[in-house]
């Protein structure tokens, strides 16, 4: 690698020297935004004015000010505003203002993860001395001391919780938290766009559980939540809150000048698409950011990934002639004092670069920096501008770099970079009343409290039939119109993860102390991803699978450095039940529904991480399983596909199927592995060409669904995909390697997409092929978790 | 897809729940039991017709315990757990009722059994006026960790205004567990009643079996296993009379149990303070035979606690003496006390001495002990020291 020479100074310097990088696809500039302001509303607490004032507020930003009056006319609210947009005030100050005037009052708040509370405690903690005020904030979770929770239920004004410890400690002894149930004034949900999938349509039965609890008590509270940029806010916080929520999505904080630049590594072997390494390139532009003295935080994908570039990084700035312990890395479980320390040092200049995994992309603070770079897309627009909103001071440019990988999701950003700065593409997707999912609230439900006949709880007119299960497995016992629960079990929120869908669960365990559990994952899911040999990541951190108990359910792992991951190659047979909705055009349909899957692993392989290439393969020994779930597909009408497609037609649907699984995280704010695609020559009923992409999980949790609605624009975005890669005959980018798809497979995908678009292309055809079903495709890079950071 | 048919494919049914109505939500269970009788069970019962919850005083600072007439409760539940899942269908309250039978006193038991959810309210109100009806100190056994909790849960449960009235509350499980943990294989109510009250039930529905057999019941009907339950409920309050008053008879010092009783009665004196009480207990369950190190070392700590150094002298002589074996803690014990209390320095530096000699050829043959060793010695050097200045 070359030095630069001459060190550019400052963020304007630096850019000129990004954009002279080969890879650099992209610039956008976006202009500062002065603030726009609105008067601290009449209402407000005269002491609460006062100690906002004391701390330079004299005034709102305008999406403040409009939270607020939601909060004032009672109804519930959804803030959507970027990074450090003072959010944390827009429920703050609702809810002081109501403690002050009547000091009863109690209000409840979530946050995902326990670093972001901590955060966030801290933050009201000041507000509270302010005022002189005996206001408690506690917070209530794993962590707090049995001697403490005692003090924390009967006279904890605000409580700062998890779902987690909603669902298990709180829901199911709510006799002992009388005082907040029958004072609950507010619910906070904060990081609102990550309830989504499974977790968020768990949280969103806890909500209905705390609701019913609420109710029981005689309080209906009032939801403040605050989300990052997704496209369906609204929908979604109403679907987790059960009841309409207003939207508020202008911001009137002000913003600095931000520059962002796309860089994509150059191609280095065109005929396998093979590019520059992600890290290699996010090295490069962080070390121009260093010469030209612009503090930087990097993002990367992974802890290890996050190691090597902080141990490369500090090279650099060695050679640079500066003192390499200026460059830190930092990753998940930080205690809030090592935070304050790179915080602090980032403020005052000690430091000049710190390397993250994303476990800084939540609103956790470590103040703002000049540039952010990104090592790989994030994989939603969302963490996207999470990521870059870390970059951004109020009065001087910044700077965010997003260097992309081949993926081909990253490949498409490449080309379409316009979608990161129109309006949100993504929508945070829950379904609450998936079937294991609201089963499981239901018990949990029926614990707390006898069910009435006139509530509701799922789908209208659904509790009946719910119980009506419940009560033939002697779980609960009607008696006129109530259902009592009638189980000796004693804790039935114990058995239920909010963070997994079924209740039965592999756990993992690390095999240097047997005794360590550091994960657990459904039942299901368990052959595609902890079979023997397969690399486990979790936290950000690669492990690797020595050993599979399938009867005793428990898989044992040790700490593993590799460079690749490991993807199962997973035949699975697909049969529709029941079709919820169907289109049908000319050349084909696209459907809705529900479908029996039954899924078994022959083998795995194993792909880079840095160029998605298959450097190797192994065989795994597990039996089939089967589960119901939902599915979007695609069918296209044989007799109508041109002939040249007939000639490799797997070769062709493998090719389409990676092109579309990838794709789909686009519309449906999730990860690759929610989805799974498997292309069938022949579809059992029909008989006709079919491109199924299921919910991984048993009764599905609305992705597919999601998928569905946006079928035009998914398949738009594949066939653009496709059609725009430079590859010859298929990379991982786009349909995946040659190898594995045929020779004429990336023309036979494309014809496919084509025909499943805009109808059949004319031309005539002849001699019906071979009806076969075959395995899903390959799907080339599959990017470690968005939120791994959460952590289980 | 209909939610009905996504939970039909889940799993087939287990059994038909026919529903049953049934008239009256809470039955009433009313008996009386003769304070006496045969067996140490009846002998405890009579004791505590004489003394009352005297002594009980000791066991907690709550004074208002030993004045208060007691009132013994025992549930029986769904489930384990004090989760809002679990309810008290059966609950038992007894007391001593005066001239009950034929002018003599009488336990009086009362149950409340309900045959359907609905009769939980009126259980509740039934508990809750019996609570308030005079100023009771409730009797049970793991109450306070379990029956209480669960039934102020189950008044929030039911809305019950204002709960169920505060009363000062003698959990006997503690002062049980500091009496006889170390004479019974463990603690448990059905384990003291064979262990110490010599009282077998002829036929006893065990106490795991309960939850499921209510619910049966109130799935189905049939009154099957009711009765047996009720047997249960009505046998444990019993014995938790009888125990709760031999556990205050030994606290307010009246004797009970053979010497190793005494001896830990003695320890939970001692422990609570009660210096005059376990100097009696230990010298009771030294009469008795004991020669346990324990009794004689909380004699001796009594003793000096209580300022009687001529006593503890002679205790710790005669422990000295009577030993079947050498034993330095006595020695440590009499050098302190010669040296500090009556500071008779020689006569210390005389027993230092001839403990350490002791010691020393110990140590040459076993090893060990070196702390032990090194304390003597330190001790001796001091002696010396004092004895060479004065």
């Amino acid at each position: 690698m070359k030095l630069v020479r001459r060190p550019p100074a400052g963020v304007e310097g630096a850019l000129e020297h990004l954009l002279a990088l080969p890879g650099a696809v992209h610039h956008e500039r976006l202009p500062g935004t002065p603030a726009r302001c609105a008067p601290v509303p009449d209402w407000v607490d005269d002491s609460l004015r006062g100690v906002l004032e004391e701390r330079g507020i004299d005034e709102l930003y305008t999406h403040q000010a409009e939270a607020l009056e939601h909060v004032r006319r009672g109804r519930h609210v959804v803030v959507v505003t970027p990074t450090a947009s003072g959010k944390t005030l827009c429920y703050n100050v609702p809810v002081l203002d109501t403690m002050l005037r009547a000091p009863e009052s109690r209000a409840l708040y979530l946050f995902p993860t326990k670093a972001l509370s901590q955060d966030q405690l801290a933050e009201l903690h000041r507000l509270v001395d302010a005022l002189g005020v005996d206001l408690r904030t506690s917070t209530f979770d794993g962590d707090t001391p049995p001697a403490a929770r005692r003090a924390v239920r009967s006279s904890g004004h605000v409580v700062v919780t998890n779902p987690d410890m909603l669902h298990a400690g709180i829901l199911p002894n709510h006799t002992r938290w009388v005082r907040l149930f029958e004072n609950l004034r507010y619910v906070v949900v904060d990081e609102l766009h990550s309830y989504r999938g499974v977790f968020g349509s768990h949280v969103a039965n806890v909500l209905r559980r705390l609701l019913r609890i609420a109710r029981f008590y005689g309080s209906a509270p009032q939801f403040i939540l605050s989300s990052a940029t997704i496209r369906n806010p609204g929908e979604l916080a109403e679907k987790l809150v059960g009841e309409p929520v207003e939207v508020v999505d202008e911001s009137g904080a002000p913003t600095g000048e931000k520059h962002f630049v796309v860089v994509n590594p150059p191609v280095v072997n065109r005929r396998l698409g093979i590019r520059r390494s992600v890290a290699g390139e996010a090295r490069r532009v962080a070390r121009l950011l260093l010469a030209a003295r612009v503090s930087t935080l990097v993002f990367a994908r992974s802890r290890l990934r996050a190691e090597i570039l902080t141990r490369d990084l500090r090279g650099d700035l060695r050679r640079l002639g500066r003192d390499a312990s200026r460059v830190r890395g930092y990753r998940g479980g930080y205690l809030p004092l090592e935070r304050r320390e790179i915080e602090r040092g980032l403020r005052d200049g000690e430091l000049d670069a710190v390397v993250s995994t994303n476990a800084l992309e939540l609103g956790i603070d470590i103040g703002s920096l000049d540039a952010v770079v990104m090592a790989g897309y994030p994989g939603t627009v969302a963490s996207t501008w999470q990521q870059a909103g870390r970059a951004g001071r109020r009065r001087s440019a910044s700077l965010a770099v997003l260097v992309l990988s081949s993926s081909p999701l990253d490949q498409y950003i490449a080309e379409h970079p316009e979608f990161l700065f129109g309006s949100a593409p993504e929508s945070g997707v829950v379904n609450p009343d998936s079937v294991q999912i609201l089963l499981a609230h239901a018990r949990s439900a029926a614990f707390e409290l006898p069910f009435e006949r006139a509530e509701r709880f799922g789908p209208e007119g659904g509790l009946g039939e719910l119980m009506d299960y419940l009560e033939q497995h002697q779980v609960v016992h009607r008696e006129d119109d109530r259902w009592h629960w009638s189980s000796p079990d004693t804790f039935p929120a114990a058995d239920v993860s909010l963070r997994r869908a079924a209740p039965e669960n592999v756990v993992i365990h690390d095999a240097r102390d047997r005794t360590q559990v550091i994960g657990e994952i459904d039942y299901h899911a368990a052959p595609r991803t902890v079979y023997e040999e397969a690399i486990y990541m979790h936290q950000g951190e690669t492990w690797q699978v020595i050993e599979l108990d399938w009867e005793g359910r428990r898989a044992y792992v040790e700490p593993v450095r590799v460079d690749y991951f490991t993807d199962a190659d997973t035949r699975a047979e697909v049969k529709v039940i029941e079709v919820d909705r169907e289109q049908v055009a000319p050349g084909g349909l696209r459907a809705h529904g529900e479908v029996s899957v039954t899924e078994h692993v022959p083998l795995f392989k194993k792909v880079r991480f840095e160029t998605s290439e298959n450097v190797g393969a192994g065989k795994v020994h597990l039996p089939p399983i089967d589960f119901h779930t939902c599915a979007f597909w695609v069918e296209l009408e044989l007799d109508a596909l041109p002939a040249a497609a007939l000639s490799d037609l797997g070769g062709g649907l493998r090719g389409f199927a990676h092109a579309l699984a990838n794709l789909a995280p686009l519309f449906a704010l999730c990860d690759r592995r929610d989805l799974v695609p498997v292309p069938m020559v022949a579809e059992t009923r029909s008989g006709n060409p079919t491109l199924f992409v299921y919910d991984a999980y048993p009764g599905g949790v609305g992705l597919s669904e999601k998928l569905h609605e946006r079928a035009e624009e998914l398949l738009q975005a594949a066939f653009e995909r496709v059609e725009s890669c430079q590859c010859p005959d298929g990379c991982p980018s786009c349909v995946g390697p040659p190898l594995e798809l045929g020779g004429a497979g990336k023309e036979i995908a494309l014809a496919l997409i084509e025909q499943a678009l805009h109808g059949p292309v004319p031309e005539p055809e002849e001699a019906p092929p071979a009806v076969e079903a075959i395995s899903p495709v390959n799907v080339g890079e599959v990017l470690p978790p968005v939120d791994e950071v959460l952590g289980e | 897809m209909k939610l009905g048919d996504q939970l039909r494919r889940l799993g087939e049914a287990t059994t038909d729940t026919p529903g049953r109505a049934r008239s009256v939500a809470l039955e009433r269970h009313d008996t009386l039991c003769e304070l006496g009788g045969p067996g140490v069970r009846g002998r405890a019962l009579a004791l505590l017709a004489e003394g009352g919850l005297r002594g009980a005083e000791v066991i907690s600072a709550d004074r208002r315990m030993a004045s208060g007439e007691a009132l013994f409760l025992d549930t029986e539940t769904t489930g384990l757990g004090v989760g809002p899942g679990t309810c008290a269908f059966l609950v038992g309250l007894a007391w001593i009722e005066p001239n009950a039978l034929q002018g003599a006193p009488a336990l009086r038991v009362e149950q409340r059994l309900m045959t359907r959810f609905a009769g939980e309210a009126e259980l509740l109100r039934w508990v809750r006026d019996v609570l308030g009806r005079r100023p009771w100190t409730l009797v049970s056994y793991n109450g306070r960790a379990y029956d209480l909790p669960l039934l102020e849960a189950r008044a929030v449960m039911q809305r019950l205004p204002k709960g169920l009235p505060e009363r000062p509350h003698l959990d006997v499980l503690h002062p049980a567990r500091a009496l006889w943990s170390g004479l019974l294989p463990d603690c448990r109510l059905a384990t003291l009643e064979r262990g110490l009250l010599d009282h077998t039930r002829p036929i006893d529905l065990p106490g795991a079996e309960i939850p499921a057999a209510w619910l049966d019941f109130v799935r189905e009907g049939g009154r099957g296993r009711i009765d047996a339950i009720l047997a249960h409920n009505r046998e444990d309050l019993v014995s938790l009379a009888a125990i709760s008053a031999l556990v205050c008879a030994a606290f307010r010092g009246q004797r009970i149990g053979g010497k190793v009783v005494q001896g830990e009665l003695g320890r939970a004196l001692l422990k609570r303070r009660r210096l005059d009480a376990a100097r009696r207990a230990f010298e009771r369950s030294l009469e008795l035979g004991s020669d346990q190190p324990a009794v004689l070392d909380g004699l001796a700590t009594a003793l000096r606690r209580l300022g009687r150094v001529e006593e503890e002298e002679a205790l710790l002589r005669r422990w000295i003496r009577d030993a079947a074996a050498f034993d330095p803690h006595p020695h440590e014990r009499l050098a302190i006390l010669l040296e500090h209390r009556k500071r008779a320095l020689d006569e210390a530096r005389a027993v230092t001495r001839r403990a350490l000699e002791a010691l020393e050829l110990r140590h040459a043959l076993h090893g060990a002990e070196s702390e032990v060793v090194e304390r003597f010695r330190v001790r001796l050097a001091r002696l010396e020291r004092r004895a060479a200045r004065s």
